[in-house]
């Protein structure tokens, strides 16, 4: 019966959980700063969240069987996630979606997310010495991830450079 | 398929993309995908930039008979 008990408040508490977010979601839409992503822009997005997902799912799908020999199991569940991200944003840089049509600056943040990457990755490899390969992995993921966000958005500025001369 | 009546209305306004963007409320590349014929903008989209550019949605969107 106590083991009942705690699986019905287990499902309380997700079912509570899920309410909150959607309805922050809902709710908190309506104060949202307005941004200035023109129609294309917003399709684009779109799909880039369904890709996102679609890899963060098969990413996930890759962990179930690789994260019972990893050191710290809990950090792979983040891997997933954060290559679900990296899908959706890469994909948005270059269908020149995912910075808004208004928004200069552009080349700085590129700058600091590509120096950010490469001290990490380096940093990383380093650590390789001392850690297993499978949980440098992880983190690798991410600041890879920053290398090819930076690389990307310089990349696609240049682009966008020489298309417009 | 390339839309070269919209490129010729803005080329003959003298606007580059990026004007015709900023008059439209669009991002550059935008303008861009329409001329390269890889976006189908909305009806509304259309009718901002024919007002733009003075011209009808059949002097730049409506399929010319073969």
């Amino acid at each position: 019966m106590d083991a009942l008990n705690w699986i019905f408040t287990d499902w309380v508490i997700v079912a509570v959980l899920i309410a909150a977010i959607v309805f922050i979601f809902m709710v908190g839409g309506q104060w949202r700063t307005p941004h200035h992503y023109d129609e294309r822009q917003e399709a684009i997005r779109n799909r880039s969240f369904k890709y996102g997902f679609l890899a963060t799912a098969i990413a996930e799908f890759i962990v179930l069987f690789v994260g019972d020999h990893l050191k710290w199991p809990v950090s792979a569940s983040i891997m997933p996630l954060m290559i679900g991200c990296e899908t959706s944003i890469i994909y948005d840089i270059f269908k020149r979606s995912y910075f808004p049509f208004n928004q200069k600056r552009r080349k700085p943040k590129a700058w600091i997310v590509l120096i950010l990457g490469v001290l990490n990755t380096f940093l990383c490899l380093r650590g390789w010495t001392y850690n297993s390969l499978l949980d440098n992995l992880n983190s690798l993921v991410i600041w890879l991830g920053f290398i090819l966000i930076g690389l990307a958005i310089l990349y696609t500025d240049f682009q966008d450079k020489r298309d417009q001369e | 398929m390339k839309n070269l009546r919209m490129k010729a209305a803005r080329a003959g306004k003298d606007w580059s993309q990026e004007e015709l963007a900023e008059k439209v409320g669009v991002s550059r590349q935008t303008i861009s995908a329409i001329e390269k014929g890889n976006y189908n903008p909305s009806v509304k989209l259309c009718i901002k930039i024919c007002q733009a550019l003075g011209k009808t949605l059949n002097d730049l969107f409506w399929p010319k008979k073969q």
